[in-house]
């Protein structure tokens, strides 16, 4: 687990499993795609896996995958919440 | 009952004219990744016709349906996530979804996916009222056991909702007939009030665009609460059990590598019987051509040029490129319709980001194995500075017409040991890929920023229509262009071949050229009839072999290449082999990839680019093999 449950952690540090609600999308260069995807303040994401060499991540978020580079998750504050059983995502 | 008038776009045609006889138009949309193009092919079958959309390098394809005894035009708009036009694909679809050229909007959604979904649709109500929403992947949702309800979701959204599993054509009747009762006007459209009021892509500012979308998600997570439950397990499903797999640590690079080999190992082998098939039909359709044209008494200097020229010449080339070609894009269609292809950028991103380039680019890469036309091409699906270096590089990777005549060199002079050989040409050719995509973006490309976010749909079983539909494009469509290109060339180098008339081999045109060209070569490590040779095979790479039997003086048509074994193994060394292979496999892209790089990129002086990179880079690897051959006393 990555620091406390509800401190505010920029997504690229959740480990893969770990989940979090949006608290701020930062200024990185695909802000508006991002947007458009719905990663929005609120919206619940969870890191489902890292890539082999380690970047990017995979992200679930609204009932799909996504996948973004740690310098863009770096961008993107969540706040940590417990993993549940039943995790979030696409087709899970 | 009706429409509410006034409301949104009108009933003009601001977009493309009607054609003759098309009653109605019926526009498709939606997100990428939901069946779309599935649901273009099964409408419209093959009366379809693909172009570009003005001034863009965005693919238009636009078919004919009949329905109900009326003749519908069907445009299928680029996939999008949204309309605020950052991209030309979304730019394409607001401009048109205002223009109200369609009479009917269908948007295709996901059913499995449904929120991101509805977030667009709701974009798209924003701009037309006139819209029938196509529930698509009906059988992947049932198979996951999600149960989607229809009748609620077109209660809320005021629009005709259709379940459709578009791949098993299910649902396409009732979806062109409610798609042609909102045309006329005959269906009962709700206006949901509040939402016609937004406008939609003018919100400048980021906040406001944030607030948009947050709004719009608000409502779309809201609707797909109140109309999908999920029944039955939700324990991880194939996609995640194969992705633990796929992009596992230590698994992940040998399973693509593994995959590029059998890919290739397919091709290769399975293409041979049929290269040989069709050479078979080309020699007999030269003579019959022969014989008819002799027996009709036609002038010498019309048939040889015509029969040793042109049909030798064409049939060289489609006998090796129509069989490979055609091999290895079924190939690529199968793991791209099983969903693995944006794995493989997901894996390989890490490795390009040092380069300035990024994941996606390794796909264009994989396509250009099969042929750099398409390769080229299929840059479209990266965008900014990368999808450049993608173009440009695109010709680095040997297609298969260089791939073949490269393994029959390798195996001629290396034996058993030709495998290894390969699969060191094939790690050069990626380094010059990594090198060139590094040299453009700290040169030219420099200081310009791209970024990397990719949706990774589920995998799915791969069907053979969609597979099949690929390759109308990818080869069928390129061999016609290829073709007319190369031919006037094989004319051409019969011509050079066999003039002046009567002349020893050195001394026709081409064997002088070949003289001319020896210090040029030497420079390189090369020969003058090797360097002569590559010219030749410009408009075509799997010329080569022939091209080297003419310039080698054992051959006066692109037919022949008896005795060519034994004349280069007396030639080259093998070291000297290797040198020729790798710069054939790098020099320069072939004709119609010069076209197709000016096409993709509009631009002459990234032509150029396009033509000098992989030059300068061919021309440094042979000083290099050179200078290192001389060091080794192996040149």
């Amino acid at each position: 687990m990555t620091g406390q449950v509800g401190s505010r952690t920029p997504l690229s540090s959740l480990s893969p499993g770990e989940a979090g609600n949006v608290v701020e999308v930062g200024a990185g260069p695909s802000l508006g795609r991002l947007l458009e995807l719905g990663l929005l303040p609120g919206t619940r994401v969870m890191v489902a896996r890292r890539a082999p060499l380690g970047d990017p991540l995979e992200v679930r978020l609204r009932g799909f995958a996504l996948c973004l580079r740690r310098n863009e998750a770096e961008t993107i504050l969540v706040e940590t919440v417990l993993v549940e059983t039943a995790p979030v995502g696409a087709g899970c | 009952m009706g429409i509410p008038a006034g409301q949104g776009s009108g009933c003009g045609h601001g977009g493309a004219a009607r054609p003759q006889g098309a009653d109605l138009t019926v526009a498709l949309f939606g997100n990428p990744n939901t069946g779309k193009s599935t649901l273009f092919n099964a409408l419209t079958g093959l009366r379809q016709h693909v172009g570009n959309w003005p001034g863009k390098t965005v693919e238009r394809a636009e078919g004919v349906c009949q329905h109900a005894g009326l003749r519908l035009e069907v445009v299928d708009l680029p996939g999008a996530y949204g309309l605020y036009a950052d991209t030309p694909e979304e730019q394409i679809a607001a401009e048109y979804l205002r223009s109200g050229a369609a009479d009917a909007v269908i948007q295709v959604v996901d059913a499995t996916n449904l929120e991101r979904n509805l977030y667009l649709l709701l974009l798209t109500l924003e701009l037309t009222p006139r819209v029938v929403v196509g529930l698509n992947m009906m059988d992947a949702a049932r198979a996951r056991g999600l149960r989607v309800d229809a009748d609620a979701l077109s209660r809320a959204l005021g629009v005709p909702v259709v379940p459709l599993a578009a791949a098993r054509g299910e649902g396409l009747e009732q979806l062109l007939t409610a798609a042609v009762a909102v045309a006329r006007g005959e269906a009962v459209v709700r206006s949901v009030a509040g939402w016609r009021d937004r406008r939609v892509a003018v919100a400048p500012t980021a906040e406001e665009r944030q607030e948009g979308a947050a709004r719009l998600y608000r409502r779309a997570q809201g609707l797909a609460r109140r109309v999908v439950r999920q029944e039955g397990p939700t324990g991880p499903d194939l996609t995640e059990r194969l992705d633990r797999v796929v992009t596992s640590r230590w698994l992940a690079f040998p399973l693509m590598m593994c995959l590029l080999g059998v890919v290739f190992w397919i091709t290769m082998f399975g293409a041979t019987p049929v290269s040989n098939a069709l050479t078979v039909f080309f020699d007999g359709l030269a003579r019959t051509v022969r014989q008819g044209l002799t027996a009709a008494s036609a002038p010498p200097w019309l048939v040889a040029p015509l029969v040793d020229g042109l049909i030798v010449g064409v049939g060289a080339v489609v006998s090796v490129m129509l069989p490979t070609m055609a091999i290895f894009f079924i190939l690529f269609a199968l793991v791209e319709d099983a969903g693995f292809i944006p794995r493989i950028a997901f894996n390989m991103d890490r490795l390009m980001q040092p380069v300035g380039s990024e994941g996606k680019h390794c796909l264009t890469c994989l396509m250009a194995y099969g042929c750099n036309i398409p390769g080229v091409m299929s840059a479209r699906i990266l965008s900014g500075p990368y999808r450049l270096i993608a173009i440009l590089t695109n010709a680095l990777n040997p297609c298969n017409g260089r791939l073949g005549p490269m393994l029959a060199l390798s195996a001629l002079f290396f034996g058993s040991r030709g495998a290894v050989v390969m699969v060191g040409l094939l790690t050069l050719s990626m380094g010059t890929v990594l090198a060139g995509s590094f040299l453009l973006s700290r040169t030219l490309l420099r200081g310009q920023r791209g970024a990397f976010v990719m949706e990774l749909p589920p995998y799915r079983r791969p069907t053979l229509v969609r597979v099949l539909a690929t390759l109308k494009d990818r080869v069928w469509g390129t061999l016609w262009r290829a073709s007319a290109v190369a031919a006037p060339v094989t004319v051409l180098i019969w011509f050079l071949a066999n003039f002046p008339r009567g002349a020893a081999p050195g001394d026709t045109l081409a064997g002088r050229l070949a003289a001319a060209l020896d210090p040029v070569g030497g420079f390189l490590g090369l020969d003058g009839s090797a360097l002569a040779a590559l010219l030749f095979a410009l408009p075509a790479k799997e010329i080569i072999i022939a091209s080297l039997a003419i310039t080698n003086g054992l051959g006066a048509s692109l037919g022949g290449a008896a005795g060519l074994d034994q004349a280069l193994l007396a030639r080259w060394t093998p070291f000297e082999a290797f040198s020729f292979l790798a710069f054939y496999m790098l020099y320069l892209p072939c004709t119609y990839t010069w076209v197709a790089i000016y096409k993709e990129t509009g631009s002459l002086r990234w032509t150029a680019v396009g033509l000098f990179l992989p030059l300068g880079l061919a021309v440094a690897v042979a000083l290099f093999l050179r200078g290192a051959g001389a060091a080794l006393g192996w040149a």
